[in-house]
């Protein structure tokens, strides 16, 4: 038996759609196996069909470990030897980590839960992924990045010999990445198999074996990581070239227009941080996940409460004690998370679109709907959303997308300093080039820009300056011409000990 | 610092005990009557009809649901029992009918809520308003009288001066508290309630276990109706207005998380005296339960808020 999956001749048709065209994937035991596509490629559809969360449709067939392999749900494909990882992340926030690590298939003792025992394995399954948290602790306790391990250790316990990664790494910084790929490797050697899906490329060429490529719902092709290369992949993915994966547009320097001094925050998440940016600048903020990036920016933006430090645009000193404040002086904030604080997903792109400028839809003092599909359809064209018409539910389009809706949100009220945080997290390498190129964009036009990235490639593609934070504080500052995977690295591990 | 942290979650873990504690006292000290036996026994059997519903609710809200109806559920099931209790078959009869008449009531709130994909809310407003109807169609809007003396008793009697209706609800208390906290079930109830997509994910079957506390709901509130009319001597319609309120606000005060996921049955038991004691005590005190209402009111918002900022701290 070569493959331990296989499937063949895979559709499926939703009403109106073929996400899945005739595909197919093959797995060998013991590969970690990258599924590649633009989103909407119809990765995640095919792995919820291997899930048993959608069926597919008539004629395809799917072998697993050599027998026909027929699920109906997930429980179902988890007791044959296939686990997931999802995407979003699925933590009980209020339960405990053993519970969360059992969750479906507890132990039972005289048909009781055996807590001892859950407790008991738990504790031996986090001490093999040298995770340092007690098997007791409540899941709303923990970093992302520990939640995202135990997600990882709950899907090891089912003993899958299949185990799907839906963007493991996504909210996760490097020193986790090398973690948790050090939990890969040891179990490829016990002849797992894992499907890993990432729009990381670096990823997919340090630690996958093999590569599928699909497009638009159809089979592209499939070959080794060794003999592709970056550009082999993204053409096969996007049917072109993009000749540049972080493109960087010239753009003239001015004045410094922002600066942010001293900045504490009350809950101490951030200690005495001061940065600035000048007009026409990128300044990038580096650090692991929970060196307090986000939370300085949010600081500023009047999110939270500060404790010390003066906020300086444009020359003028502005207090200020709510976003509200600061979005008047032309700051804007592209927050973290899209979908709680960037977005209302079930409005309309419209909606969306004059959310934060809506004065600029206003006619003789009342909201206009026909001024406000009018300036959402200059950003709808000038940012390429790819939406039916501006008065699509924002929750229908894709991350990309929903993520250009928020820009031009900000866009629209004309700031002349803008920051975005993690601004290419979960969408796909076309949509990645275009707000690379936007942001580049912006710069020419003389505003000033201020990204925070986990992924270290990306600020050095695109910054001019980079600060980097650890564990609050401010570590150290690196010119373009200075730019170092291993300085930046250095700089963000910058913990006292 | 992390000795002040630790100290400041100790406060708002046990807050509703220490107040409970605090309550108790006052009152002990200001009118010794309080602490009598018979007081005492008074306060159990004030708390047993609340105490089995808050109960219900628990699991409910739990899961992540919320459950109105059971206060009508009560009525209906109350005339049920009452039609049935008049002497003319064994007592057992009327108390199975009303417990499977509340399991129904609860089976199509389960369904409508968990297959059928409506809110909580608006699908139990449905039945609260529906069942009251049906309690007041089948007894023509009229108290059923002639309760049998057996029945009556069963309230009013007592086992090793421990009120029966107490013993009920100790009963409840202990098969509720060891199906939450002891087996598979309980522990899937709280999952569902802390993230009903990693429940579902996790091959758990959401909708058998949403249904099935809307179930478990339905027939404690059952029980209570039985045991509403052996009380009240007779078949009350009108009977259990806002129970359900009171046993929200047991289960809300005991630390049950509205947002679901969260609480635990010890709680769910001080949320049930607390609301009793008040009630009791301001009466002995001679209190207007038009003040008395307000106090209630507070105490919600206030358990609630602390259970809010507990939570916000911890992020």
């Amino acid at each position: 038996m070569e493959y331990i999956l296989e499937m063949r001749n895979i559709s499926k048709t939703f009403p109106g759609v073929k996400a899945l065209d005739n595909v197919q994937l093959q797995v060998r035991p013991g590969e970690v196996h990258a599924l590649m596509g633009e989103n909407g490629a119809g990765k995640s559809t095919l792995m919820k069909i291997l899930m048993g969360i959608y069926t597919m449709d008539h004629g395809g067939s799917i072998t697993f470990n050599g027998q026909p392999y027929t699920v109906h749900n997930p429980k179902e494909a988890m007791d044959t030897g296939v686990a997931m990882i999802h995407q979003e992340l699925n933590p009980i926030l209020d339960m405990t980590v053993y519970e969360n690590i059992f969750v479906g298939r507890e132990i039972r003792r005289h048909g009781l839960v055996d807590k001892k025992e859950e407790i008991r394995q738990a504790r031996e399954l986090i001490a093999e992924c040298g995770l340092h948290v007690s098997p007791t602790e409540i899941l709303r306790n923990l970093t992302v990045a520990q939640c995202q391990l135990i997600e990882i250790i709950k899907a090891i316990s089912v003993n899958a010999k299949v185990i799907i990664m839906d963007e493991p790494t996504a909210a996760i910084t490097d020193r986790e990445v090398e973690l948790l790929f050090d939990h890969i490797r040891r179990l490829k050697q016990k002849g797992v198999a894992i499907i890993y899906i990432s729009h990381r490329m670096d990823e997919i060429f340090t630690i996958c074996d093999t590569v599928t490529v699909y497009r638009d719902g159809q089979y592209i092709g499939c070959g080794s990581t060794k003999e592709l290369d970056e550009a082999a992949l993204i053409r096969m993915m996007v049917g072109r070239e993009i000749t540049d994966v972080f493109p960087k547009l010239e753009a003239k320097i001015g004045e410094t227009i922002f600066e942010a001094n001293h900045i504490t925050r009350a809950d101490n998440k951030v200690k005495d941080v001061s940065i600035s940016v000048r007009s026409g600048e990128i300044l990038g903020i580096g650090g692991l996940v929970g060196a307090g990036r986000s939370e300085l920016v949010e600081g500023i933006f009047g999110m939270h409460r500060l404790s010390g430090g003066e906020i300086i645009v444009k020359g003028k000193k502005v207090q200020v004690h709510s976003p509200g404040d600061i979005i008047k002086e032309g700051v804007a904030l592209v927050t973290e998370d899209r979908k709680v604080t960037g977005l209302n997903l079930s409005g309309s792109v419209n909606d969306n679109i004059a959310m934060v400028a809506i004065r600029k839809t206003l006619s003789n003092g009342l909201y206009s709907k026909a001024k406000a599909r009018k300036v959402s359809e200059e950003y709808i064209g000038k940012l390429k959303i790819k939406t039916p018409s501006g008065d699509e539910i924002v929750n229908n389009l894709s991350g990309g997308n929903q993520q250009k809706v928020v820009i031009s949100k900000w866009l629209l009220n004309d700031p002349d300093i803008i920051i975005l945080d993690e601004p290419t997290r979960g969408i796909d390498v076309g949509a990645k080039r275009d707000i690379y190129l936007l942001i580049g964009s912006l710069a020419q036009q003389g505003k000033a820009v201020i990204i925070i990235s986990s992924e270290i490639p990306e600020l050095m593609g695109v910054c001019d300056r980079i600060d980097v934070m650890a564990e609050g504080h401010f570590s150290g500052e690196l010119d373009r011409d200075h730019f170092s995977q291993e300085s930046i690295m250095k700089l963000a591990s910058d913990i006292a000990v | 610092m992390e000795n002040k942290k630790n100290i400041k979650a100790l406060i708002s873990n046990y807050f509703i005990y220490v107040i409970f504690l605090v309550l108790v006292i006052i009152l002990a000290a200001l009118k010794p009557s309080f602490i009598s036996p018979k007081n005492m026994a008074n306060i159990l059997k004030q708390a047993s009809i609340n105490g089995i519903l808050a109960f219900g609710m628990m699991f409910v809200i739990i899961s992540g649901g919320f459950d109105m109806s059971v206060g009508s559920t009560v009525a209906f099931t109350g005339i049920l029992a009452a039609l049935l209790g008049n002497g003319q078959y064994p007592i057992i009869i009327p108390l199975c009918v009303a417990v499977l008449g509340g399991l129904a009531v609860g089976i199509v709130n389960g369904v409508g809520i968990a297959v059928g994909d409506l809110p909580p809310f608006i699908m139990t407003l449905g039945t609260m308003t529906a069942v009251r109807g049906l309690a007041l169609l089948i007894s023509n809007g009229k108290p059923v009288t002639g309760i049998s003396e057996a029945y009556k008793a069963i309230a009013a009697s007592d086992l090793f001066g421990i009120p029966t209706l107490a013993i009920f609800l100790l009963i409840v208390i202990i098969i509720c508290s060891f199906v939450a906290t002891k087996t598979v079930y309980g522990r899937r109830v709280y999952a569902c309630g802390g993230n009903l997509q990693a429940a579902r994910v996790a091959g758990i079957n959401t909708t058998l276990i949403r249904v099935s506390t809307f179930a478990i709901a339905g027939l404690l509130a059952g029980l209570c109706g039985f045991l509403m009319t052996s009380r009240i001597t007779i078949g009350q319609p009108t009977a259990a207005e806002s129970y359900e309120m009171d046993a929200i606000t047991a289960c809300v005060v005991g630390g049950v998380s509205m947002s679901g996921g969260v609480g635990n049955p010890f709680g769910v038991i001080i949320g049930t005296l607390l609301i009793t004691v008040i009630g009791n005590g301001l009466d002995i005190l001679g209190v207007s339960s038009h003040w008395q209402k307000i106090v209630k009111g507070l105490i919600i918002v206030v358990a609630v808020l602390i259970d809010v900022k507990g939570k916000s701290k911890k992020d």
